[in-house]
């Protein structure tokens, strides 16, 4: 049987690093959980304790101790919608994902071999963090709660660095002896049980080994054993898997209302790290993201961003969210914003190659034209088609990708290069037509008539022309009732 | 004195007045053979800024870039157009080769979007040709930037302004004059009497007036026949037309 590698990803403190996500300085922070008639500081940042706040602390001697003290309270469904987040995004690094207490296991010994060894794949694993905001600590086990308690392990403040070196195990044959020193409080043991067994000097995995087996059961609970037995790989440890959510949607809260655009783009390139990870772990991009910025309760501004081409490229959405931030106006100032995304489509990202290729350069054209549509808006950054019409305002469209028709409607007349839309009404003075001077027809008619089938009659003569100063124009009589003549295009 | 060295004067960065400058890289051939024997770099310049000062829009302006555009080096990498004075009309386009997959048209609101999509579309390097409109003034900085975009990122830019910045200074390699008029055109004979310009009236016929340009100091204007316009019908029927339709006015009227 091949032996189970896994990863544990430890977030430390993640009710501080939840609070802390969107917030640039390094301001006091604590957060607060207990009865509500006397809240306790759950956890604090550095800034907050180097003012002496510290954990289990009464909040009122906290913010006696530290004025500008910010304290949130805990919300432990964040907390899980964080280690969902970190799930998915590590999903890329292994199908077998499976969420703990504070942590995010992962089993690795089947894509070991893909990403190049265990030391390669734990700075991915890093980077991913890293890339979601989050602070890791990592431990790596042959069963998952031996990954987790090394993980623990590492966290602890007093450890010194070859003590946390220690604290990890590839190999089976080695677990029992590196975990006998791993302190019992680590364990998610009753308090009262942790207590007791410290007072009997029973601290260590070791100590408790040392005793008797069915003394320990019938004294404390077989939930020790238990623990114990699925550490050293005695007993099954089954975990349920981590499915990735169906869709993607995140939200940050700022800590301070801000008013500035460009101070938004901090959270905002963090929410779309995040959208690259949960696109990277389900081999999909997106062409449609979906901003919105909140002002209070109830106001709130939208923003789409809009790409020509499915990717999943993080800079690329950048550049073209900070050009719309450049030209948005923002009603008032911002106390959170989401990013969200309902669709997505199948992606295969491109091979890179060294020479410079077609599929490069297109990918090149097209952010290109997504960031001048990004500023200048999508209905002034377009391409143009030809349309099998025969009538010359029909004969062309806007493009849509890859949409090319062939057209023979015009095929040998003189079309001019720009056309008047609408066409400009010409007036006729003494029996001459003008437009910068008198016009001489040159050559013509080309009678151009009917559409009756969509509602868009035509009836027309067109003929060339030039006036007094060279320029060659396109001109037409319209066979109407009316009988008026008009311009409708430039030869160049 | 002694000589220079031949090896010295065949430096690509050593020219000397009256030479013509040694070709690295040949430009885009302009498809005037003319022209093209007239730009140092027998064509359009492939990484600098061309500057083309015209007032009127349908003397055969732009048709003067189009068979560049045409180009088989050109059509595969792409041509984009910044402020066109009107919309460019496809089926004109695609009759005169150019790759309409490959072709991207911006119409900014205003003149400065328009200047900075120019610098945006011309620093991306991922167009062959970039073409832009310029209505208003513009400072020296501005089309420095211009100048140095294309540069550094290989692309061919063109900008459009009216005649009266030729007494501005520029720091566009090359800067051309197109003017057309009809009595000028009766003047220049020789052009004239060539084998298939005699119906010169009716073909397009651009003067291009060589202001600037790396090298020797500019020759005599030049006469193309630009193909923005071919003419089929005769002009005895048109007239007939016409003649036809002024009376069908004049009934109208009354």
């Amino acid at each position: 049987m091949a032996s189970n590698l896994w990863i544990a990803l430890f977030l430390p403190d993640l009710s501080l690093q939840v609070a802390h996500r969107g917030l640039i300085k390094d301001l006091p922070l604590a957060i607060s959980a207990g009865p509500s008639n006397r809240p306790l500081v759950f956890s604090a940042n550095h800034a907050a304790q180097r003012c002496g706040v510290q954990c289990e602390m009464a909040l009122a001697a906290a913010r006696a101790l530290c004025t500008e003290l910010i304290v949130l309270p805990r919300e432990p469904l964040k907390e899980q919608a964080a280690l969902r987040q970190l799930a998915t995004g590590v999903y890329s690094l292994s199908p077998n994902t499976s969420l703990a207490h504070q942590a995010v296991l992962i089993e690795v010994s089947t894509t070991l071999r893909l990403f190049g060894g265990l030391p390669a794949l734990l700075k991915r694993a890093r980077a991913i963090g890293r890339a979601l905001g989050y602070r890791l600590i990592m431990g790596v086990g042959p069963t998952p709660l031996a990954a987790w308690l090394f993980a623990q392990a590492r966290a602890l403040p007093a450890l010194s660095v070859e003590q946390k070196a220690r604290c990890g195990c590839q190999d089976f044959a080695q677990l029992s002896e590196c975990l006998a020193d791993l302190p019992l409080r680590l364990f998610d043991w009753p308090r009262e049980t942790l207590d007791t067994l410290a007072s009997l000097a029973v601290t260590r995995v070791r100590d408790v080994l040392a005793l008797p087996r069915d003394g320990v059961i019938k004294r404390f609970s077989a939930l020790l054993i238990g623990d114990l037995d699925k550490a050293l790989g005695r007993a099954a440890d089954p975990r349920a898997w981590f499915a990735p959510p169906d869709q993607f949607f995140t939200r940050i809260e700022l800590p301070a209302e801000t008013h500035d655009a460009q101070m938004l783009l901090f959270p905002l390139r963090r929410m779309l790290s995040e959208l690259q990870q949960f696109l990277l772990a389900r081999g999909a991009g997106a062409d449609a993201l979906a901003v919105e910025f909140e002002h209070g309760s109830s106001a709130r501004t939208p923003l789409t961003i809009n790409t020509s081409e499915v990717t999943r490229d993080r800079l690329r959405w950048e550049t073209l969210m900070r050009e719309r931030l450049d030209k948005i106006a923002l009603s008032a100032s911002v106390s959170a914003l989401s990013l969200r995304v309902s669709s997505w489509r199948a992606y295969t990202p491109v091979n890179a190659s060294w020479l410079p290729d077609r599929a490069a350069q297109a990918s090149a054209w097209h952010t290109l034209a997504d960031r001048l549509a990004s500023r200048l808006g999508a209905a002034q950054v377009f391409g143009v088609r030809v349309r099998d019409d025969h009538r010359p305002e029909l004969a062309w469209a806007h493009s849509e990708q890859d949409t090319a028709q062939r057209s023979n409607a015009a095929a040998g007349k003189a079309r001019p290069l720009w056309l008047l839309e609408p066409p400009r009404a010409l007036a006729l003075q003494a029996q001459r037509l003008r437009y910068h001077g008198d016009l001489q027809l040159v050559a013509g008619p080309e009678r151009i008539e009917t559409g009756w089938w969509d509602g868009q009659p035509a009836r027309r003569d067109y003929f060339i022309a030039r006036n007094t100063l060279g320029e060659l124009v396109w001109i037409y009589r319209d066979l109407g009732e009316r009988a008026r003549w008009y311009l409708h295009g430039l030869f160049s | 004195m002694q000589p220079l060295p031949d090896e010295l004067l065949k430096h690509p960065l050593i020219w000397r007045v009256g030479d013509r400058p040694a070709l690295a890289v040949p430009g885009i051939a302009s498809g005037f053979t003319e022209l093209d024997h007239e730009l140092p770099d027998r064509g359009w310049p492939r990484a600098a800024l061309t500057e083309l000062l015209c007032d009127a829009v349908g003397i055969g302006e732009v048709s003067l870039l189009l068979p560049a555009m045409a180009s088989a080096d050109v059509r595969g990498k792409g041509v984009i157009w910044i402020a066109p004075p009107y919309l460019p009309y496809a089926p004109a386009l695609a009759a005169a080769g150019v790759d309409l997959q490959k072709l991207l048209i911006v119409r900014p609101a205003t003149a400065a979007d328009a200047l900075w999509a120019a610098e945006q579309a011309m620093r991306a390097g991922v167009a062959a040709m970039v073409v832009t409109w310029l209505s208003q003034h513009v400072e020296y900085a501005m089309l420095r930037r211009l100048q140095l975009a294309c540069s550094t990122a290989e692309c061919s830019g063109f900008i459009y302004r009216a005649s009266s910045a030729v007494r501005q200074a520029s720091p566009a390699l090359l800067r051309l004059a197109l003017t057309r008029s009809c009595n000028a055109l009766t003047r220049s004979c020789d052009v004239l009497t060539r084998p298939g310009f005699e119906n010169a009236v009716q073909r397009d016929l651009l003067k291009v007036q060589i202001i600037k340009r790396r090298g020797m100091n500019a020759a005599q204007p030049l006469w193309l026949a630009t193909t923005g316009c071919r003419i089929n019908a005769p002009l005895s029927s048109v007239k007939q037309a016409w003649f036809a339709m002024d009376e069908m006015v004049s009934s109208l009227r009354a």
